[in-house]
This record gives C-alpha cells, sequence and structure tokens, in this order.
C-alpha cells in the first residue's frame, strides 16, 4: 500500500502542475496544490476519503468558475454581451453560494450554460434574418422601380407584386421556423445596432434604420 | 443542418460507453445525476451543432468532457470501494481494469460508428463514382481522423496494461499528453494545419488566408507555452474564437461586395447577349424550357438596363461606391489577379467600354455593337482562355490527397477544356485598357 499512496501522491503533484502559472486558471492551480499538498500528508489511502474528496471536489469548483470567468472576461473584451451573460450568471451563482454549498456551481453550470447557448443561438438569428429579408427588398425594388418600355415596365412591376407576397409569406415562415426551436424569438430589430450584431452588417447606419423600417411594417407596400 | 451521426458518434461514443456502463452497473445517487445531465448536454449540443468543428468546440469550450472524466473517475472509485469489499475501501487494481475496458469499449464503438457511416454512404443517391469518391474522402479524412484517436486511446490502454496501477497510469497519461490526445487535440492540430494550406491555395480571400494562418501560429504558440507541451482546450477555443471574431465583419463584407458587383456585370452580359443570336442556346436562357425561351430573352433584353441601373443605385447605398468603383477595389483585383473570372479580358473590356455607356433604361444595343458582340463570341475569345489557378492547385492538392479523379466524381466538374483563343487575363492591362 505504501508504494500505491506513493504513486497517488505522485500523480496529484502531476495534476497540480498541469495549470501551475496558468494566467486564467488561478483558482483551479489553488485547488489543485491544496489537493496535492493534502495528499502529501496522507498516510493511509482508506483514510483520504473525506478531506481529499472535499479537495477534489473544490478542484471542480474551480475549475468552473475559472473557465466562466476565463470566457467572461473574452467575451466582455469583444462586447458578445450575450454570450458574457451566462458566464456571469455562473460566476454570480459561485458568489451567492460560495459559504454554503460551492458544489451546486457544478451542478448549476449544465443548466445556465444550456439556457445561455439557446440564447446566443437566438440572438444571433436576427442578422441573418435582417440580412436576407433586406436582399428580398432589394430585388423587389429592382422590379418596382426599374425603367423600362411601358409593356416592359408593367412586366416588372407584376413581379414585384408577386415577389412581396412571396416576401410576406417568407418573413413569416422565418418566424414559425425559428419559434420551433426558440418559443420566443421575435424579429427585434432594435438588437441589430447592439456591437455584436451592427459589426456583421456592412452597410451604413442610415441604410439600416430605413430597411428596419421597412421591415417592422406588416404592409410595407400599402 | 444536423451533423452526420457518423461524427457525433465517433466523438460521443467514449461518453456514451461510460455513461451505459454506470447504468448496467445500477450505480445511482448525486454524482450519477449529474454524469447524466452532462451527457444529455453532449448529445444536445450534438443535435444541433453544424459541423465537427463547432461540436468539439462547444464540447471543449464548456469543458464537458473534463466535467464527465471527474464524475465518471469519482463514480467507477466509488462504485468499487464498496464493490471490493476491500477493508481499506479502495481496490486500485479494479479501478485501474475498469478504466481499461471502458476504453477499450470506447474502441468498439468508434469502429461500430465508423462502420454504420460506411454503409450509410453505400445508401447515398449518385453515381457509383460519386459513391466511391465520398468513400474515399470518408476514409482518408474521416476514418484516418479517428484512427488517430483510436491510436490514443490504443496507447492509453497499452500504457495502462503496463502500469503497476492506477495512480501511474493517470500520471503518465498526463505527462505524455495522452489525456488530450484522447479528446482529440490533434486531431485539431491537423484541422488547423490542412485549413491553413488550403485556404492558402484556395485564395478566397486575404481575410481567409490570414485567418488561418493566425489560427494555427496561436496553435503553434500556445503549444510552446503549454505544460506537457499540449495547449489546454480552453485556451485553443478561446484564442480561435477571437482570431475569427475579429475578421468575421471583413469576410462578410468582403463576400458581400464581390457577390453584389458580379451581379452588376452577369446582367451586363447578359443584357448583351440576350440581343445576340446565341441567346437561344447559350444560358441563362439554355437552362428554360424551349418554348419559353423567346419571353424570357426579351424580358433581359427589355428589362436588364433598368435592373441594372438600381442595382447600381443599391450598391452605391450599401457600400458607398460606384460602378467605376468597381474595378479599383480591393475584390475586384484580388478576383481579377485570382483569374476567377467567366469571361476573358477581352469581352470584359468590352463590356465596359462599349456595351455599358449604352445600357440605359429603354434603350437596345446598334447593330454594330450586336455583331462585334457576337463576333467576339464565335472568334472563341469570349471565354477565358486558362482555369483558374487558384483551383488548379486545389485539384493537384486534392488529387495527391485522394487520388486523381475524386475531385471530379465528387462534384460532378469536368476536366478543365477550352476552344477559346482568347488572351490570358492580366489585370494591369485590363486597368489600362478600360476608358472608365
Amino acid at each position: 500500500m505504501d508504494k500505491l499512496l506513493e504513486d497517488y501522491k505522485a500523480y496529484y503533484r502531476t495534476r497540480s502542475k498541469r495549470y501551475a502559472g496558468h494566467p486564467h486558471f488561478g483558482r483551479l492551480a489553488s485547488a489543485e496544490k491544496a489537493l496535492a499538498d493534502a495528499m502529501e500528508h496522507c498516510t493511509d489511502l482508506s483514510g483520504q476519503n473525506s478531506e481529499i474528496k472535499k479537495l477534489a471536489e473544490l478542484t471542480a469548483v474551480a475549475q468552473t468558475v475559472d473557465i466562466a470567468t476565463y470566457r467572461y472576461q473574452v467575451y466582455t473584451q469583444l462586447k458578445e454581451t450575450v454570450r458574457a451573460k451566462g458566464n456571469r450568471e455562473l460566476m454570480d451563482h459561485y458568489q451567492a453560494n460560495l459559504d454554503t454549498e460551492p458544489m451546486s456551481i457544478v451542478r448549476a453550470n449544465t443548466e445556465i450554460m444550456i439556457n445561455n447557448v439557446k440564447e446566443v443561438g437566438e440572438d444571433i438569428t436576427i442578422v441573418d434574418h435582417f440580412m436576407d429579408l433586406v436582399r428580398r427588398l432589394e430585388v423587389i425594388e429592382w422590379y418596382q422601380y426599374g425603367e423600362a418600355l411601358p409593356e416592359w415596365e408593367s412586366k416588372m412591376r407584376k413581379i414585384a407584386e408577386e415577389l412581396r407576397a412571396k416576401y410576406i409569406d417568407h418573413k413569416q415562415w422565418f418566424l414559425d421556423e425559428t419559434r420551433k426551436y426558440y418559443p420566443s424569438y421575435d424579429f427585434r430589430w432594435h438588437l441589430l445596432w447592439e456591437e455584436r450584431h451592427r459589426r456583421l452588417i456592412p452597410f451604413p447606419d442610415g441604410v439600416i434604420a430605413e430597411r428596419i423600417t421597412v421591415l417592422k411594417a406588416k404592409q410595407p407596400w400599402h | 443542418m444536423a451533423l452526420d451521426p457518423i461524427y457525433t458518434d465517433a466523438v460521443l461514443g467514449t461518453f456514451r460507453t461510460m455513461h451505459r456502463e454506470c447504468l448496467e452497473k445500477n450505480i445511482e445517487g448525486e454524482k450519477f445525476d449529474q454524469l447524466t445531465t452532462v451527457m444529455e448536454r453532449m448529445e444536445a449540443i450534438a443535435a444541433t451543432a453544424n459541423d465537427i468543428g463547432a461540436l468539439q468546440g462547444t464540447l471543449l469550450q464548456e469543458d464537458l468532457m473534463g466535467q464527465f472524466g471527474l464524475l465518471y473517475g469519482e463514480l467507477l472509485a466509488a462504485s468499487h470501494t464498496s464493490a471490493s469489499g476491500n477493508n481499506h475501501g479502495f481496490d486500485d487494481r479494479a479501478l485501474l481494469q475498469q478504466n481499461l475496458r471502458a476504453l477499450e469499449d470506447a474502441i468498439r464503438a468508434i469502429d461500430d460508428s465508423l462502420n454504420a457511416s460506411k454503409d450509410n454512404i453505400k445508401k447515398c443517391e449518385g453515381s457509383q463514382k460519386f459513391i466511391v469518391a465520398k468513400e474515399t474522402i470518408f476514409e482518408i479524412d474521416v476514418i484516418h481522423r479517428y484512427n488517430t484517436i483510436k491510436k490514443a486511446i490504443h496507447e492509453l490502454v497499452d500504457l495502462g496494461k503496463s502500469c503497476e496501477n492506477y495512480p501511474t497510469f493517470l500520471r503518465v497519461q498526463i505527462e505524455k499528453g495522452l489525456d488530450k490526445a484522447v479528446e482529440g487535440t490533434a486531431v485539431i492540430k491537423e484541422v488547423y494545419e490542412e485549413d491553413a494550406l488550403v485556404n492558402e491555395i484556395r485564395q478566397f480571400s486575404p481575410y481567409h488566408v490570414q485567418r488561418s494562418k493566425e489560427i494555427l501560429n496561436t496553435y503553434q504558440e500556445l503549444e510552446k507555452t503549454a505544460s506537457f507541451g499540449i495547449p489546454h482546450a480552453l485556451d485553443i477555443e478561446m484564442e480561435r474564437y477571437k482570431i475569427e471574431h475579429r475578421f468575421e465583419p471583413d469576410i462578410r463584407k468582403w463576400d458581400l461586395i464581390t457577390e453584389r458587383w458580379k451581379e452588376i456585370i452577369e446582367t451586363l452580359a447578359e443584357w448583351a447577349a440576350s440581343q445576340c443570336s446565341r441567346a437561344m442556346y447559350v444560358d441563362p436562357w439554355s437552362l428554360i424550357p424551349v418554348p419559353q425561351r423567346p419571353e424570357a430573352i426579351r424580358f433581359s433584353k427589355h428589362c436588364n438596363p433598368g435592373i441594372i441601373k438600381e442595382q447600381i443605385r443599391l450598391f452605391n447605398k450599401n457600400f458607398g461606391m460606384s460602378f467605376n468603383d468597381i474595378f479599383t477595389h480591393e475584390t475586384f483585383i484580388h478576383y481579377t489577379h485570382q483569374k476567377r473570372w467567366r469571361y476573358s479580358q477581352e469581352y470584359l473590356v468590352h463590356l465596359l467600354n462599349v456595351v455599358y455607356p449604352l445600357c440605359t433604361p429603354k434603350a437596345l444595343l446598334p447593330r454594330h455593337i450586336i455583331d462585334a458582340d457576337q463576333k467576339i463570341f464565335d472568334g472563341k475569345r469570349y471565354f477565358n482562355p486558362e482555369e483558374q489557378p487558384a483551383f488548379v492547385a486545389y485539384k493537384k492538392w486534392f488529387d495527391e490527397k485522394y487520388g486523381a479523379g475524386t475531385l471530379e466524381s465528387l462534384t460532378g466538374i469536368e476536366p478543365f477544356s477550352t476552344a477559346s483563343v482568347a488572351q490570358p487575363w492580366n489585370y494591369d492591362s485590363f486597368i489600362q485598357e478600360i476608358a472608365l
């Protein structure tokens, strides 16, 4: 058993080196070190259970908090506020339960992050919907405003009319399909002005504002 | 589009096996519930991921593999402590054996999954050549990549068999980086290397090239400073995220501007062709049933100038660029240097110098211009005489990797042949020749 105990100590020492000095895993490095130090004082594997298990749990807690903090810092720096939000919630949860039930963050992690992945998915959809619908509006404009001899101009206007009907159907289809995944989804066009979305649309502000006005209208041509 | 089960099965196979093992052992309690929640989370990500990168990325980003490993280890330890009847409450040998069996099961799960996917490829719609090409690519990409993971698992099993106890096994796998290899870190590096190479070959834009280079360089930098030589999964993911985030607006803008000016020039070329004798036999009209073709040709002839005017207006409104600005824009220069044009330089110069000035709503081309246009076409000087160099290089790379003819079989692209006798493209002379 002595040899086994020594090998366990060596394992925990190695484990503790994995995160030592890492700028984003300070808590985990400390937790791993505390675990390795406790193991060093351990004299009998059967006697390790309570303290070692507690410290092992705290490494899981530290890892979860460090990951959330790391991601929160990156996403905040990049102004990805929705991605940052889930990690902020985890950090807040940790602070709120630090003294009473630190392990609860490990359990909360999955639920909070699943919820956040949904929020991110719903949030980013608005840009693709905007770009798609604006493209449809542009094509309508070709046929609505394109000049030609009267006979041909009337044909163009008829095409514009057909495209308008399709645009309205398509807009509704976007909503219906997206709500299958994100039931509360709506065209929250004002979100496009937020940095994370605005940066992805290569149009001037005036164009975006004008398009949003049209997109908000139920029957923009009447 | 949901990810092919081959990828999800291979990535999650190890974890499914371990989770099933706990179920079969009737392990229960809070830890097992947590393990199940992590498993469900991984399944949920797999069900919604669009590509293997997104799947691996999210799993790594949320450290689900790490969480799973911790919980699984604790469950196994608890299970053996109670099952062994060991007075010390600890059965190290059983713990090691159990872990090795789970790893061997994982290899079998990966094999089963790969075999199932191979069977699915055989059921694909398409020609025999197409199916063989898909099988070849599957063999070289997917199987090769999962062989890398399988090799790492085998090494881990061999290591376990040679270790006298469980902690030695755990320690050495960290020191050798095998724990990370099983998670697919080596595969990620290989994917980054290939991505950088393919982007350099294909030259979609300078941003695509630079983005993939920076991702690979960053990975290599992380390797230098990582403990035990293998970067932390979250470092890889965060650094990659930052790089992709930085490049995304430029790439979106580049692609959109290129798409829009190409559309304007296509509409202009279509207007010219609609007035020529070739109209009935060339696209887009050759794709329309014969009875409807004359009307469609007349529509282009009479309506395209009005449409082009609107396209140019919108181009200016969206990007602040005039029609003339197109030809000195970085997207146009890159496209032309890459010789991506369908048309010859001579024909595009003709379109811009001769056709465009006459393209006003309600106007038609005069006879002598129509004749001049048709003459370029009949004289076999209409099409770009060269295959795109980037595509030639890509085909060479593809052939070397997957075998000659695989790309053609997969995509249906015919080997390049041209009867065009036009002069090759040269941006410097082009910009001198156009009179805008």
